[in-house]
């Protein structure tokens, strides 16, 4: 018995739409609701980072000490601090500050940790040895301890903060990209590049980095979490971004004196850096999973 | 294994020297030590301490020779050396320790620290051992029922316990528990301190002596749940995902096959193997119970060796700072090294030759 024959031309026989690979990971990144309100809570938050200068009602400096300790009222919309300093603006300055000090040194650090890890895991043998001694020695350092040494010897500055903070972090990326190039070095399509008389350099910066961007995005964005809390923390202890310039942490030195005065001082930086962090966390958890390259669509 | 602890040995021996070396330098690069006020002041005629005095008081601390030379003196001491160096310190290898310069004048850092180590010990342990009581059970827990809702509320917890700042955390503890359980009568824990000063009375539980069980109790219970927080949420992060590995193994699927209950199956076989990566985290991450321990000890003020370490930064007494650092970088370096034997004792698959 013959098949009846389908009059399909080639075209129609294609029935799956292709997705760029943004879309499918955009897709993918969808399904996590969680993660979908944490980007709109980040974005909103980088809003307010780059519109402070303009948005603040008062300056974040501007000292009012017969009206410290208000309640929220018309005037200032989460009240005062004890010096009179509005919160609402210092919170808003806080938040550049914060996200800045965290973006910026987690990017720093990744990328001086992409660059070790690509070199160290190309070129192998002595380069590798050395670099991973290196990241391990790196990575015995007590952090917390250390990082109050060099505050005080650096003298604590946002910038200097920031280097501290990257010179801490960068290991993790190292190891990652370590990870990936070992993995492609040995693949067909470098022996290819290589055969081709491509330079070491092009591979390196053309194959295995893209390659490696997935984890490092993860990398990136649970790192920023991570390093928020670390700066906080600094700056809580005092060694960190120093007054009048407000940062969430330091907003928070010394608030037990006053906690009785106005227990909410203590509760909104705190809460701030608490669902920035988990918000970041929660997006780098989606991220991974969308970015997993072991998943099928 | 001998060989292998042996040789390990040595190079954590060196590794300490080296990293005692990198501190003392560090420090020395540091702005501030004792006479900078004295300095200060020197400027105004009424007040001068004169030169004389400064440079006597420089030779009394120790602080005029060279940097290499102080740090030979602070390992082995000056009194075996001759003349114009010689002083009166044995050297921390000979168990001289310093004096502190501002924090507790002239007292022996040996002595300070002796003081308040047990306080932190016993933070560290009941932290150590609540974490390890939540954590591994709801880890095991959360994996065996996947997906259910005890799993969600697991995760979503250790999400919560992973971005909370512990210091906040603290302060939001001393903020209801303390301050506000006080205002409405309801029994309310202390602020602070390890052991309170005077009796007091805690509706529902009576008059409460300073110094007694129950009081020492009551100071404990808040820093220990703060500085447990990251661990439990951590740890059961951690048990979770090595058991969801372990469980989905060939051999697990035998066990059952073979017709265990799930009970056994669970606890003799996958268990085990489960805990063996969770041991070796757990082993690494006790120095972090003592960074962890600097920033709740602050928030508390309770007198333990965090403390102490913040209040010497603060003031700039690098004798104790350099001590507590030696202490840190041991810590850290022995923990890899129990990390690393308890890994090759429970996993029979490992040999050290």
């Amino acid at each position: 018995m013959a098949v009846a024959e389908l009059e399909i031309g080639p075209e129609e026989l294609l029935t799956t739409e292709e997705m760029s690979q943004l879309a499918v990971v955009w897709q993918r990144f969808r399904k996590h609701k969680l993660a979908v309100v944490s980007l709109f809570l980040i974005v909103f938050l980088l809003a307010v980072a780059l519109l402070a200068p303009w948005i603040m009602p008062y300056p974040y400096q501007e000292i009012d000490v017969p009206n410290a300790f208000a309640t929220p009222s018309a005037e200032h919309w989460l009240g005062t601090d004890q010096l009179g300093r509005d919160i609402l603006s210092r919170l808003m300055w806080g938040t550049r500050i914060s996200l800045y000090v965290g973006i910026v040194a987690t990017l720093l650090g990744n990328s001086v940790g992409i660059f070790v890890g690509a070199i160290s895991g190309y070129y192998g043998r002595w380069v590798d040895m050395l670099l991973m001694r290196l990241t391990d020695f790196f990575l015995t350092l007590p952090s917390l301890p250390l990082l109050l040494v060099l505050s005080v010897i650096l003298n604590a500055s946002v910038d200097v903060v920031i280097i501290i903070l990257a010179s801490l972090g960068w290991m993790q990326a190292a190891r990652l990209v370590r990870g990936v190039v070992l993995s492609l070095r040995e693949q067909e399509f470098i022996e290819a590049s290589h055969a081709l008389g491509m330079s070491d350099w092009k591979i390196i910066t053309r194959h295995m980095i893209p390659n490696s961007m997935a984890p490092i995005i993860v990398n990136i964005t649970l790192g920023t979490g991570t390093t928020i809390i670390v700066e906080a923390a600094l700056s809580f202890l005092g060694f960190g971004v120093r007054p009048p310039i407000p940062s969430w942490g330091n907003m928070l030195n010394r608030v037990q004196d006053y906690v009785l005065m106005n227990p909410l001082l203590a509760v909104y930086p705190g809460l701030c850096i608490f669902l920035t962090v988990l918000a970041f966390n929660f997006m780098g958890d989606g991220l991974r999973d969308a970015l997993d390259p072991r998943l099928k669509m | 294994m001998t060989n292998y602890l042996i040789r390990r040995s040595l190079s954590m021996l060196i590794v300490l020297l080296i990293s005692t070396m990198a501190i003392f330098a560090l420090l020395t690069a540091a702005p501030g030590g004792p006479l900078d006020g004295l300095r200060m002041r020197s400027s105004s005629a009424r007040d001068r301490v004169s030169t004389e005095d400064i440079k006597r008081l420089e030779k009394m601390l120790g602080l005029d020779k060279p940097a290499y030379l102080r740090y030979v003196v602070w390992l082995l001491g000056d009194d075996w050396l001759s003349g114009d160096l010689k002083g009166e310190r044995h050297g921390v290898l000979r168990g001289d320790w310093g004096e502190s310069w501002k924090v507790a004048q002239s007292q022996e850092v040996m002595m300070l620290i002796k003081s308040r180590l047990p306080n932190t010990l016993i933070l560290m342990g009941t932290s150590l051992l609540l974490s390890l009581a939540v954590a591994i059970p709801i880890g095991i827990f959360s994996a065996v029922k996947q997906y259910s809702k005890l799993d969600y509320v697991v995760t979503m917890g250790s999400f919560v316990g992973l971005s909370m700042p512990v210091f906040w955390f603290g302060i939001m503890l001393i903020l209801v528990f303390a301050l506000k359980f006080k205002e409405w009568g309801l029994p309310y824990l202390p602020t602070g301190g390890v052991a309170a000063v005077r009796t007091y009375v805690i509706p529902g539980l009576g008059t409460v002596q300073p110094g007694t069980l129950l009081d020492r109790v009551l100071h404990l219970l808040m820093p220990t749940v703060v500085l447990s927080l990251l661990y439990m949420a951590s740890w059961s992060r951690f048990t979770r995902a090595s058991m969801l590995e372990v469980l989905r193994q060939d051999y697990v699927r035998t066990a059952r096959a073979k017709g265990l209950i799930e009970r056994i199956v669970i606890t003799k076989h996958a268990l085990r193997n489960a805990l063996i990566p969770v041991i070796t985290i757990i082993a690494l991450q006790l120095p972090g119970l003592f960074t962890g321990a600097i920033m709740t000890e602050t928030v508390f003020a309770y007198t333990g060796m965090g403390r102490l370490y913040y209040d010497s930064m603060t003031q700039s007494d690098w004798p104790i700072v350099m001590v507590i650092l030696f202490i840190t970088a041991i810590l850290y370096v022995l923990s890899s090294l129990v990390a690393d034997v308890t890994y090759a004792v429970i996993d029979p698959r490992i040999q050290y030759s």
